[in-house]
């Protein structure tokens, strides 16, 4: 199979080209960037060829390319890609306004090619365990949840409006919603939220806390806040606690690590050794296209959790309700 | 003039015997075990310390109110980190399993020691799982004028456990009662989770003093359970 990649504005983009090195069944066939330098850097790092013209690089006998730009130019990419017969792995959000998303959506049916979001949260084996826990019954009825999705600030256009479309809020809240969607079934249907910037001297929010309504009346609390700093032991987190009628339990997507102490500024880090969840969403999103099947994060998923996020801003100054 | 204390005995340490009767008083302090009490009340002129959550019970000039996070060790040294720095700004999370029924009284009462913190509160939301569902669970979102938000959230459930996060501007504090436990011991609550009577009487304060801004943080949670 062959798979391009468009910009390496998002660095999620390393890992993603990693991972398809790492594929026997996959060729990376080339890597479209405008920023010249980067493009050429990255090309020269995954021994492909570098395209600084997104025609030119549309123009490659490929199968589907990967969309790692920034999040204000994810609909000009798909758009461009779908209508090149492109299957494509878009990184999140999935867009910057709701009606950006469901074009692109419209776009990649009509032109018979697979969307899939890139949330690799799903794969983590952790999270994939307390899924199955939820389906075999084990946790009983979800009541409510308690998550987090904090980080450092990424900088460069992450904090750049006009390029991001949001700060930490759009950037870390669409990956639990995403999975808490999954677990229960059900969608949103209020958002209350406080959202400021406290931490990087940044015009963009960097603080977000998510209280969260489900149409069956699960309630849920979620921080988004970029409150990590480097000299903390880890970049982030993504945990989850599920409180249901039978039991509760916390699941922590980065929780298979080595406490590692050093001498200097950072004496501990947290030195990950558990599975790769990019390496799973990149498998799976191979194996979609190979099958030819219905992706496991759809654009239509890449939506619903965006709607979330969008509807936190809205919710600075009181609650957001969704249509039923 | 003694000092009558009402607590959960087991979360309380240091030299003070626990009694059954007013008898046994006498000019000291002495514990009464509110998990084996019918009622709660004073006699002669001892002062009488109550939890927040039984605000109210007992009528008088010599009765105090105590709020139970407030006590913790813990909290008052992540108070005292977080306040170095001046006005504190920043994210800020307590995770709480309450082994007992649903009880606002004790939202209403950690909310009273949060203000003490990150002062008023400016605007609160409050979820409340679904009444027919067990166990009761409650998110209380916050926005204090300090400039700090927070997320409260219980679970009436189970083995007492609190959990707290920090974010302020370059400092982080985490505290959780089951890792932080300096001695595991096969029984329902950690080391963690205990205060000292001393603690108690020094930071209790006069009830008639206390009810009104108690109220108000009650109907702030929606009110006294029924």
């Amino acid at each position: 199979m062959k798979i391009g990649m468009m910009s390496f504005a998002h660095m999620h983009a390393y890992s993603y080209a990693e991972c398809l090195m790492g594929l026997e069944n996959v060729e990376l066939v080339g890597i479209f960037d405008d920023d010249v330098s980067r493009g050429e850097k990255v090309a020269e790092k995954f021994q492909t060829t570098h395209y600084a013209e997104q025609q030119a690089f549309l123009e490659l006998e490929m199968d589907a390319v990967i969309i790692c730009s920034e999040n204000v130019r994810h609909k000009e990419m798909v758009f461009n890609a779908a209508r090149a017969g492109k299957h494509i792995l878009c990184e999140k959000p999935i867009a910057t306004t709701a009606r950006d998303a469901q074009e692109m959506i419209d776009v990649c049916e009509e032109s018979d090619v697979i969307l899939q979001i890139a949330f690799p949260v799903r794969f983590s084996p952790a999270i994939q365990h307390v899924k199955q826990l939820i389906d075999d019954g084990e946790i009983g009825e979800i009541i409510a949840f308690r998550s987090t999705n904090r980080g450092q600030n990424p900088g460069d256009w992450f904090v750049d409006e006009k390029q991001s479309g949001g700060g930490a809020v759009l950037d870390h809240t669409v990956h639990m919603v995403d999975i808490m969607r999954w677990y229960l079934g059900e969608e949103v249907v209020k958002v209350d939220a406080i959202v400021d910037s406290y931490f990087h001297g940044v015009t963009i929010d960097d603080a977000g806390l998510l209280t969260l309504e489900f149409e069956n009346g699960v309630i849920a609390s979620h921080d988004s806040s970029w409150s990590r700093f480097t000299e903390y032991p880890t970049w982030g987190d993504a945990c989850l606690e599920v409180i249901g009628t039978k039991r509760t339990i916390k699941v922590d997507s980065f929780g298979e690590y080595l406490r590692m102490f050093t001498s200097g500024r950072k004496s501990l880090s947290h030195v990950l050794y558990g599975s790769d969840m990019d390496l799973g969403l990149i498998n799976d999103f191979v194996d979609c296209i190979e099958k030819g099947r219905e992706p496991s994060i759809t654009g239509h998923d890449g939506l619903k959790a965006l709607e979330v996020a969008l509807a936190a801003y809205e919710a600075g100054e009181g609650a957001c309700h969704f249509p039923k | 003039m003694g000092n009558i204390v009402y607590a959960n005995v087991g979360k309380v340490v240091g030299n003070v015997e626990v009694v059954d009767s007013f008898e046994r008083v006498r000019d000291r302090t002495v514990l009464f075990d509110l998990e084996k009490i019918d009622f709660v009340g004073g006699q002669g002129d001892h002062r009488i310390y109550i939890p927040a959550t039984m605000i109210g019970s007992v009528q008088g000039e010599n009765v105090f109110v105590y709020h139970e996070l407030g006590l913790y060790p813990f909290f008052q040294k992540a108070k005292k980190i977080i306040l170095e720095s001046g006005v504190p700004k920043g994210v800020f999370r307590l995770r709480r399993i309450i082994e007992s029924k649903k009880n606002r009284s004790v939202i209403a009462s950690d909310l009273v020691v949060l203000s003490t913190v990150f002062g008023e509160p400016e605007r609160i939301v409050i979820k409340h799982s679904p009444m027919e569902m067990q166990p009761a669970h409650v998110i209380v979102m916050i926005s204090f004028n300090g400039g700090t938000m927070a997320h409260v959230d219980y679970t009436f459930t189970g083995k007492e456990y609190i959990e707290l996060e920090w974010s302020g501007i370059g400092q982080i504090i985490e505290f959780n009662s089951a890792e932080m436990n300096p001695m595991n011991l096969v029984v329902n609550l950690p080391l963690t989770l205990q205060y000292h009577v001393e603690s108690i009487l020094e930071t209790s304060m006069n009830q008639n003093s206390v009810w009104k801004d108690f109220q108000r943080f009650q109907q702030l949670v929606g009110g006294a359970d029924e």
